[in-house]
């Protein structure tokens, strides 16, 4: 099972995976982003209490959603390279870091955006902003710590570490707004339902779409500098450019 | 199969998450009552909670009991419907404050009025999103 699944990850495969899907990922991305755009802030109502500001809602959530998602992304693959050293886990795990801090500080900026006329307030240290800062630093510090070594391998090894242990804040963001009082509301959609209105919830999966291909085609890039950042010899970048 | 060494490292590294996570749990544990942005009306009253200081109140805007004085003065009863507090506020309140919502103030506890007197007011807006047509239907 293990060589079935390597073979599909070998280094210049994923490269020339990468380099195909890219720029289709960035086409269908933005495209999608500016039709939903669209739809977001001019067709759809206004909500009954919050009026125009809820539109930000369109933009928090899908951040809020991949800013967890990417660091669940990074510590498994974390995981499967200290376990089984398969260098392309080490090379996913990388390429995401600075995905997930943009949109940490995109979750974070439309939050306090949006809390000045709903709350009345940019900022409070309620659970749910607090971890999510914390989240923040947690990626500034895998970034940093990332170029901090003279050897890849050692890199890898203590980003994949770092990453894993730092998981256990993924759980607590979730669940923050349960456990503790915020001012930060609960959930709108859950297992049970959504108390977003059906005429307005339609166009949150569709921006998180367009926010997955758009996050996709950085990831490829990442993906591709990562790989010719670890090739050998400059024949090899040339090759692998090439071909 | 997992060979013996990968089996080795996956117990390795889920002892670490398990001891990690114990660890944040404990000292999650151990601030359990700092984390708590505001105290409920019941927690305030309880005598669990210090709040000779100042402190954040926290509940629903009981209905039909915001009484607006001379200029920016307002009282309202901040409830968590088993307790209520009546709250003293001076200044603009923000958009959303409004009856039967939730509502955050800081500010300190006047014992011998036993009103809460607050120098700052924010509103907490629920999970319910609904178009502004439905309403007006309604």
């Amino acid at each position: 099972m293990y060589k079935y699944i390597a073979k599909y990850f070998l280094l210049d495969r994923v490269f020339l995976f990468c380099k195909a899907t890219a720029l289709w990922s960035l086409g269908i991305g933005a495209t999608s982003f500016l039709l939903v755009a669209y739809l977001c802030l001019i067709i759809l109502p206004a909500d009954a209490t919050q009026s125009e500001v809820y539109r930000i809602l369109f933009v928090h959530v899908p951040s809020a959603i991949f800013s967890e998602l990417v660091y669940i992304f990074m510590a498994i693959n974390g995981f499967i390279y200290l376990v089984w050293r398969t260098k392309i886990s080490a090379i996913f795990l990388n390429s995401a870091i600075n995905i997930g801090l943009v949109f940490t500080a995109l979750v974070l900026v439309t939050g306090a955006l949006w809390g000045k006329p709903t709350w009345g307030t940019y900022w409070v240290w309620d659970a749910r902003i607090t971890s999510t800062f914390i989240l923040l630093i947690q990626y500034i510090g895998i970034l940093a710590l990332k170029s901090s070594f003279n050897s890849k391998e050692t890199a890898d090894q203590i980003v994949s570490i770092v990453a894993i242990i730092g998981a256990i804040n993924i759980p607590i963001i979730k669940f923050s707004v349960e456990w503790w009082n915020t001012l930060h509301q609960s959930a709108s959609i859950t297992f049970s339902g959504s108390s977003i209105d059906a005429e307005m919830l339609y166009a949150l999966p569709l921006m998180v779409l367009s926010f997955a291909f758009l996050a996709f085609f950085i990831f490829c890039r990442n993906v591709q500098i990562e790989i010719l950042s670890r090739k050998s010899s400059a024949k090899k970048v040339r090759e692998l450019l090439n071909g | 199969m997992i060979r013996k060494n990968r089996a080795n490292r996956i117990y390795l590294i889920c002892t670490f998450i398990f001891a990690a996570a114990a660890i944040v749990y404990f000292v999650l544990q151990a601030m359990n009552k700092n984390i708590d942005l505001y105290l409920t009306p019941t927690q305030a009253k309880s005598g669990q909670y210090e709040i000779d200081g100042s402190f954040k109140l926290g509940g629903m805007v009981a209905i039909d009991s915001i009484k607006t004085g001379s200029e920016l003065d307002v009282t309202f009863i901040v409830t968590d419907f088993k307790n209520s507090m009546t709250v003293n506020y001076s200044g603009v309140l923000p958009s959303l404050f409004k009856e039967n919502s939730g509502v955050v103030a800081s500010g300190f506890y006047d014992q011998d009025a036993k009103i809460f007197v607050a120098d700052e007011i924010l509103a907490k807006h629920d999970e319910n999103y609904m178009p502004i047509n439905i309403e007006v239907e309604n």
